[in-house]
Order: C-alpha cells, then sequence, then structure tokens
C-alpha cells in the first residue's frame, strides 16, 4: 500500500511535471517556475523558542494554494529548526537564519531542498544577506559578522564588532549593519564589501527599530522618524519626523516610493519624499487585544501589504494581506510565529 | 467582609457550646496541632520515607506514581512543574516542616530541584488551603515532613543505586534518639549522564548531564514535659546542563544553590499550647548562557525570613481554637532584578469543633497585609461526618490565592507593578468507604480562578504578565485500595484515578499540558524474603497549544516499571533488587519536542544497622 501510494505521488509529479512542460511550449511569453516554490510568496515562521517547530510556507502569487511546512515536506520531514529568525536569498539559494538552532539551513530556492547546513562560527545568528559569491550572518552571541564563501559553504572571514548586530543591508560597495536590537542602540556600521574593512559607524539620533535598502537609499527607522542615507557616501539626505508625541512604531518596509510603517494594530502608508509622517491610519488591522503579538511581520510586496498576528505564539499565526489601497483580500492561518514575506521569482 | 463575619460567629458559636459542655473537661492530654488534624473536610495523601526511597530521588518521580498530580518535566530530570487538579504550577504550594517555600522569583517548585530524600513522611493534600499554607495552594499543597521521634535508639541506613545512562545514587542516614534528644543527619548524592538514546534516530540527549547533593540536619531537644525545642535544615546544590535536540545548538546549563533553616519552640501544657518559629530561606540560581563563554551567565538570590506566632486553646476534648501570627520578608537580587524586597503580614484564626462524636467540623479565616497590593481575605470551612463503621462524608469550601512573583513584579521593562493575586473559590465533597482490607473513595470539586496572571506579548519583543484569564477546573478524583495475605503472600494493591476538565472560561478551550485522565495503579506483593512491586501510570492526551490543536497534541501513553528485591535480616538488614522503568519501551513525550527515556535499568542496594 505504501508502495503503491509512492508509485502514486511519483506518476502524479511526473504527470504535473509534463503538463507544466506542456504549457511552458503552449505560452513561451510567461515566467516558468523553477520549481515548486517558484513564483509565490515565501512566509516564514520562526516556531516557538525551545522547540524545532521553525516552518516556512508557500502561498501562491493568486493567493489560491497556500502549503504550510515545504522545507519538511520537500526533505523527508525533517523539521527545519528552533527560531527561523530570518530568510534571504540570492540567484538560486535561499539561507534560513535558525538562531535558537544556532545554524543556517541553505536550501534550493525554488525546491527548498537542503543543499548544505552552516554551523562554523556561528554564534546565536540574527540576519542574512547573501549576493552570489558570499553570505553575510549576523550572530548576536559574538557580536560579529561571519562570512562565508557559497562555492563550498566554508567560513572566509569573521568580523568582531564588539557591539550588537542585527539587521543586514547589502548594497554593492557596503554591507551596513544596525547596531541595534530590541529597541536599543543607535549606529549603523557599514563594512566594506571589498576588502572587508569596518568603516565608521552613521550615528542616530535615538534607537534604531529596523532598515531597509530602496532604490540606493538606505532608510532607517529609529524612535523620533524615518532619515534616509546614500548608500555611497553615506551621507544623511534627510529625516522625515514622526510628529510629536506618535510613538510605537515598530516595523516599516520602503515600497516603490512609499514608506509603509505599523504601529500595534495599524498600518500607515506615507510618501517617501514626504516633510512629515502621516498620523492617519491606512489600515486598522482589527487584530484584537486578545492576542498581543500583533503587527509581528510586516513586509510589502508585489503590491501587496501581509500583516501578521502570531496570536502569542500559542498558536498558528494569521496572515492578513491587503493591497497598497488598504483592502482586505485574503486571510491566511500558516505556522507559529509568521515573522517575513519575500516573493520568490 | 460577609464570610468573615460567619466566621466569628461560628467562633462566638464555638465558644458558647464549649460553656454548655463543661462537663468534658476533665483529664485532656494535648498535643501540639498539625496540618494532619487541621484537614477537616480535605483528602491528605501520606507517603513515607520508606516508599520515598523506592523512587528516583528527585520529588517528580514518587509523586508522579503516588498521586493524582500531572507532571509537565521537560525531559528526565529536567524542569518539572506540577499541574494539580488542572492549575499552574504556581498555584501548588510546597511547604518544608510548614514553612511555604515556593520560589521567590517564579512562585512555582521545580519537583527535579527539590530532593525527595531526607524526610520521614510527605503528604500531599488536595484543593485549596492558602488561608493555612499561604499563596500557591490551589489545586494542592505538598508538605515535607520530618517527624523527630523519642526513645528510638540508633539507626544508620545507607541506599545505593547504578543505573542506566550512568546514574548513580547515594544517600546515608543516621537517626538518634534518647528520651530527651531526637537527631537526624544525611545526605543524597546523584548523578547521571541521563544521555539515553532517542527513538527513531540515531541522535541521543546531548548536553543532559545532572548531579545534585542534599544535606540535612534535624534535632529536637525536650526541654521539661511542656518545652521543647527543634531545629531543621536543608541544603541543597545542583547542577544542570539543558538537553539540546541539534548538535549545532547553544550548550547551557543552570545551577541551584538552596538553604532552609528553621529553628521551633513548642509548649504544650493543659488546654494550652503555643509554638514560636523563625526560618531563613535563600534560594540562588545561576544560569550559563553559553558554556563555552563561563563568564556570560544569570544570576538571582532570594532571601526570605519568616517567624510565625501561634497559640492553641483546647477548653475541652471537642473544641480547638489557634491564633496565629505570620510575618515573613523577602528579598532578592540579581542579574534581572536590583534589590527588591516585600513584606507580608497575616493574622490566622482557627476553630475546630466536634459536634458529635461523629461529626466534626473546622472553619478558618486569614488576614494579610502588603504594600504592593491588596490582599483578599481568605478563608475554608470543612466538615467530616463519619455515617457509620465504614463510610464517611467530607465536604469543603475555600476561598485561596496565588500573590505576583518578584519576577511578575520587578522583571526589567516587563514587570507589572499593578498586579493583583489571584484568586479561586473552590468547594469539593468526598465519600469514603473503610473496610478491613477495602479502601474506597471518591472526590468531587470544583474550582474557579479569576485574574490568571499570565505573560503575553505586549510590544513586538516584550512580554508583560497580566491580571486576564479566567479559569475553571472541575473533576472527579478516585481511590481504590485492597490488602490482603493469602497463604505466605502478603498483597496489597493501589490505584488512583483522576478526571480533570480545566477550562478557560472565555475560549472555552481546555487549557494546554492538564490531561482529562489519569490512572496510576500498583501491585506490591511480598513472599517471604522477595519483594515484587510492577506499577504503571496512565496519562491521557493534552493539548500543547491553547486553540487546542488536534495536530499538536501529545497522545495518551502508559508506562510502567517493575522491581524485584530481595531482603535478608539476619545480622544485619540489607535489601538487594533490580528495577526497570519504562518496561514497554514506550515512546512518550510528557512535554512536546522533549524526548523520555525508553526502557531502562536499575540495580539497588539497601543496608540498615
Amino acid at each position: 500500500m505504501k508502495h503503491f501510494f509512492k508509485s502514486w505521488i511519483l506518476l502524479v509529479a511526473v504527470s504535473l511535471t509534463i503538463i507544466s512542460c506542456n504549457n511552458d511550449d503552449d505560452n513561451s511569453g510567461l515566467p516558468t517556475p523553477q520549481g515548486k516554490y517558484d513564483l509565490g510568496y515565501i512566509i516564514s515562521n520562526e516556531g516557538d523558542f525551545g522547540s524545532p517547530t521553525a516552518s516556512v510556507s508557500f502561498l501562491s502569487a493568486d493567493f489560491a494554494i497556500l502549503e504550510n511546512g515545504i522545507y519538511a515536506n520537500a526533505n523527508n520531514g525533517n523539521p527545519l529548526g528552533d527560531v527561523l529568525n530570518h530568510f534571504t536569498t540570492n540567484e538560486d539559494l535561499a539561507f534560513l537564519v535558525l538562531n535558537n538552532s544556532n545554524k543556517i539551513e541553505v536550501v534550493n530556492r525554488f525546491t527548498f531542498e537542503k543543499v548544505a547546513t552552516i554551523s562554523e562560527e556561528i554564534e546565536l545568528p540574527r540576519f542574512a544577506a547573501a549576493d552570489d559569491n558570499v553570505l553575510y550572518i549576523s550572530n548576536s552571541g559574538s557580536q560579529s559578522i561571519t562570512v562565508y564563501s557559497l562555492t563550498d559553504f566554508s567560513l572566509l572571514r569573521k568580523i568582531e564588532l564588539n557591539k550588537s548586530v542585527e539587521q543586514l543591508e547589502l548594497t554593492d560597495n557596503y554591507l551596513f549593519v544596525q547596531n541595534a536590537s530590541f529597541g536599543t542602540g543607535k549606529e549603523i556600521t557599514p563594512i566594506k564589501v571589498s576588502d572587508f574593512s569596518v568603516e565608521q559607524a552613521i550615528s542616530l539620533p535615538d534607537n534604531i527599530k529596523a532598515i531597509e535598502e530602496e532604490d540606493d537609499i538606505l532608510y532607517v527607522l529609529h524612535q523620533s522618524g524615518v532619515s534616509k542615507f546614500n548608500i555611497n557616501s553615506k551621507q544623511k539626505i534627510t529625516t522625515i519626523p514622526f510628529a510629536d508625541g506618535f510613538t510605537g512604531v515598530s516595523k516599516f518596509d520602503v515600497d516603490d516610493n512609499f514608506i509603509y510603517f505599523i504601529q500595534g494594530s495599524s498600518i500607515y502608508k506615507n510618501a517617501a519624499n514626504a516633510d512629515i509622517m502621516t498620523e492617519t491610519a491606512l489600515i486598522d488591522t482589527n487584530a484584537d487585544g486578545a492576542s498581543w503579538g500583533v503587527g509581528y511581520g510586516f513586509a510589502v510586496e508585489e503590491d501587496h501589504i501581509f500583516y501578521t498576528d502570531v496570536n502569542g505564539f500559542t498558536e498558528n499565526s494569521d496572515v492578513m494581506i491587503y493591497n497598497l489601497e488598504g483592502e482586505l483580500i485574503q486571510s491566511i492561518t500558516t505556522g507559529i510565529g509568521a515573522n517575513g514575506v519575500e516573493f520568490n521569482d | 467582609m460577609r464570610q468573615f463575619l460567619f466566621l466569628i460567629l461560628l467562633f462566638l458559636l464555638g465558644y458558647a457550646v464549649q460553656a454548655q459542655k463543661r462537663e468534658l473537661l476533665d483529664s485532656v492530654v494535648l498535643k501540639a496541632s498539625n496540618i494532619r488534624t487541621q484537614s477537616v473536610g480535605q483528602n491528605i495523601v501520606e507517603i513515607k520515607s520508606s516508599e520515598i526511597k523506592k523512587y528516583r530521588p528527585q520529588l517528580t518521580d514518587v509523586l508522579n506514581f503516588e498521586t493524582p498530580i500531572f507532571f509537565k518535566e521537560n525531559g528526565l530530570g529536567m524542569v518539572s512543574s506540577p499541574s494539580f487538579r488542572g492549575t499552574t504550577a504556581q498555584q501548588t504550594a510546597v511547604l518544608w516542616n510548614g514553612i511555604n517555600v515556593n520560589s521567590t522569583f517564579l512562585g512555582q517548585v521545580d519537583f527535579n530541584t527539590l530532593s525527595a530524600h531526607g524526610y520521614s513522611d510527605i503528604l500531599v493534600r488536595s484543593g485549596g488551603g492558602s488561608a493555612q499554607l499561604g499563596s500557591g495552594a490551589i489545586g494542592g499543597s505538598i508538605l515535607l515532613q520530618n517527624q523527630l521521634d523519642f526513645e528510638k535508639g540508633h539507626q544508620l541506613s545507607l541506599n545505593s543505586s547504578l543505573g542506566s545512562f550512568a546514574t548513580f545514587n547515594q544517600s546515608l542516614d543516621y537517626q538518634w534518639s534518647n528520651q530527651k534528644i531526637s537527631a537526624q543527619v544525611g545526605g543524597n548524592y546523584v548523578q547521571s549522564e541521563n544521555d539515553y538514546p532517542f527513538f527513531n534516530s540515531n541522535a541521543k540527549n546531548e548536553n543532559a548531564a545532572f548531579d545534585h547533593l542534599n544535606l540535612y540536619l534535624n534535632a529536637s531537644v525536650k526541654l521539661n514535659n511542656f518545652h521543647k525545642l527543634t531545629f531543621y535544615s536543608t541544603a541543597f546544590n545542583g547542577e544542570r546542563h539543558f538537553p539540546i535536540l541539534e548538535s549545532t545548538q547553544i550548550r547551557t546549563k543552570y545551577q541551584d544553590e538552596n538553604y532552609k533553616s528553621q529553628l521551633a519552640w513548642e509548649y504544650v501544657k493543659g488546654k494550652w499550647s503555643a509554638k514560636a518559629r523563625g526560618a531563613y530561606l535563600q534560594e540562588k540560581y545561576t544560569y550559563f548562557q553559553n558554556i563555552e563563554r563561563p563568564n556570560l551567565k544569570d544570576h538571582g538570590t532570594a532571601k526570605s525570613l519568616v517567624s510565625i506566632l501561634q497559640t492553641g486553646f483546647k477548653p475541652n476534648k471537642n473544641l480547638y481554637t489557634e491564633v496565629r501570627l505570620n510575618l515573613r520578608k523577602d528579598w532578592a537580587e540579581g542579574t534581572a532584578i536590583s534589590a527588591a524586597s516585600r513584606q507580608i503580614s497575616k493574622a490566622h484564626l482557627f476553630l475546630k469543633q466536634h459536634l458529635t462524636s461523629n461529626w466534626i467540623y473546622q472553619a478558618q479565616v486569614s488576614l494579610q497585609h502588603t504594600e504592593d497590593f491588596n490582599m483578599p481575605i481568605l478563608y475554608q470551612i470543612g466538615t467530616n461526618l463519619q455515617l457509620n463503621k465504614n463510610h464517611s462524608l467530607k465536604a469543603s469550601f475555600s476561598k485561596n490565592y496565588r500573590i505576583p512573583t518578584f519576577n511578575d513584579l520587578f522583571w526589567p521593562g516587563a514587570g507589572n507593578l499593578d498586579l493583583k493575586p489571584e484568586t479561586s473559590r473552590q468547594f469539593e465533597a468526598s465519600y469514603s468507604f473503610k473496610r478491613k482490607r477495602w479502601q474506597f473513595g471518591l472526590t468531587g470539586y470544583n474550582i474557579k480562578i479569576s485574574d490568571m496572571i499570565r505573560w503575553l506579548p505586549a510590544e513586538a519583543s516584550i512580554w508583560k504578565p497580566l491580571n486576564t484569564h479566567k479559569v475553571r477546573t472541575r473533576g472527579i478524583e478516585g481511590n481504590a485500595a485492597y490488602k490482603t495475605t493469602f497463604k505466605k503472600f502478603e498483597v496489597q494493591v493501589k490505584s488512583i484515578y483522576a478526571f480533570t476538565e480545566a477550562t478557560n472560561l472565555e475560549t472555552r478551550n481546555t487549557l494546554i499540558y492538564v490531561p482529562k485522565h489519569k490512572l496510576t495503579a500498583k501491585l506490591d506483593l511480598i513472599y517471604k524474603n522477595w519483594n515484587f512491586i510492577a506499577q504503571t501510570i496512565y496519562t491521557g492526551k493534552v493539548y500543547t497549544q491553547t486553540n487546542n490543536n488536534e495536530k499538536t497534541a501529545l497522545k495518551a501513553y502508559p508506562i510502567a516499571q517493575t522491581s524485584l528485591s530481595y531482603t535478608s535480616s539476619n545480622t544485619f538488614n540489607w535489601e538487594l533488587g533490580a528495577r526497570v522503568r519504562n518496561l514497554s519501551n514506550e515512546n512518550y513525550f510528557v512535554v512536546n519536542y522533549k524526548p523520555m527515556p525508553g526502557r531502562n535499568f536499575e540495580l539497588f542496594f539497601n543496608l540498615i544497622l
């Protein structure tokens, strides 16, 4: 029976491949999925701290198909690990940062089949950034950035910064390291990617919450506003302040000349070249008081806003999807602790 | 307040009844009142030291097999928290010789860092008892007791065992008493590599070793016919590595260092008795976040001073009253909490009266004060009715509480000074049947808990404790025992069953880690010098997510263990035996993702001189 089932699955898979090849022949203008998980949204669910419940969900571009637990599905049911804090991708690979497993899982980003596990000099990894040759990991345990070759996944360099290391933004010339975690820290350290030299830190007037690079500008969300920096000169361009008394903004994303940010259950949208940040919410997600883990994950991808409610980590997460006008398009249930969304193409 | 007035009325009534019964006043032999005699309306399970020694030296094992309590054990030997009648870990009070020893930081006791060794008996009383026993006595109370007997001479006993996963357990106890002095001294050391293999994989329990040393010294001196002075002390030092599931994970460990001491003066003369006690408690933990970076550690130390003054008056053999004053001060400091303190004062009135020779009731009320929050008035009323030689009934109604812990109040960036105590009202009724060989008991209870303190995420990465949930737990507890001798066999059969329904009243979901069913059964067979024991625990399904997700629920499992031993009592008394745990090699999980060991073995040797 088991064998029959396996052969049946194989048969279905083969026929699906044939069908998709046929379709490809028929509609040669459309992009071809390079694997089961291409051309859709990848959602990371960090899992419950202390248990191997991290997982990855896939949502098709038309929101019609949701598949939870794709890493396990693609790898003989093996669990991914403990606290998937962040993931990033390059041309072919996806890098899954497993904070409490103390490892990085490298997978094919279209099939999610495992390629390698990196653990050398990893110490409580937080975030990843990668180009086609090199992977950078921020490690809060050693307050360092570790750098790996993507040809053999070996350690190239350990850059000790001796201050907190968190989000990473990689540009052609610099790796920007956010030296602020859990709402404390006012600096960003640029590391030159050509020789891994550490340059003088960029200072902000108050605590940094998040950083984001878009169209050659480094956006920095901090307590009193969003500051913009030139990614090559590292000079400040401007600051868009929050209105007096407007506090508690926790996350932001920049997309198509708009800054989107969240405060509690509200989502705001603001022109990226405005003089002051709006106080009028675009969306009230109505994520209610009973569940306090609202807005745990927030991203704007492919003209859609993703907002997650992790239900206090005691249940699976709800992911709400809005269009850029703020209308709710869909709500889905993924894994425990949904914290990030990226479109895979 | 109404209940309080009612209780005062009861007291007055008590004195009135006493006045009428003056003829009963003659020679009343008086013993100091204690928890056994102050539990009218409730059930007590007593576990003697000879029984305790048949289990692992941590409290989890013995209580799991001998009581209806469910233990949420995070892997063998790791953090173990009780759920008594469906309540949380902080809702079980633990008393060491009458002093509440729940952690100042956590409000609960880790039943794997509390040694089961060194007590003459452990009493487990189900149901509310905060008026008497303080914070946490909601689901029930565990009383660790040292009884110091006189005129018993010398006794030296040695217990050793060697088991799977490089587990070694050694204890030595010495007791001595004459007419005036009684003393007990002893120690227990246990260590284990605890590296049991996991089922269905090549992995084993990595970084899971533990060891602990527990020492005690107790002594009692009869100053004369009326005065007695008793000193109790115990010290615990333990280290535990916390197991990892993946070899890449950072290795951590945790050290506990606890010390308790108490001096008690007792006076009993005629109708009057008095007791004054002073106790000093110290708990210290050190958590190493990464054993390769030994400087990276969190630590905390809490100290408590407790003084209790009580006086009892027994005007006749049918009436007993007691007034007790309790003053407790706790201090704590550490990496997270810098110099916090709290003082609680408490007045407690107790009354117990035989209405007829078969009918007895007790009533008590406690008034408390602290500056941090408003304290509720706590009370309990209980009654026992002996219907005839074989049948009896009990009932108890009480209001109980659990106060916020230091972590709840003072944790940096999260502690909430606006918290108030969790409170609970509960009712229980029991029926019991006793004959020469048979014993049977049935209890039903209903507990309502308000203002449950839960840590919930308040901002992106900050969790705060809040008084939110309302919970109801209700259930049925049954026990049965049978004892007989058959030819040269002595047979004893015992079983406990608990049905528990714990519901969050807002969501109507079942609380996580509360099994609906728990059944234990034990067969104890003695034939000449041989002793055979077979026992089992069946634990029902538990949910691990608050939405009662069936997919992540843990399935029900039975575990069984058995032992066979030979006792010789020629020149000296020794026993040699072997024990098999998890007999059926069951792959079970008490806590999700925390594997437990498969079948494992132990050899034991006991010697009494």
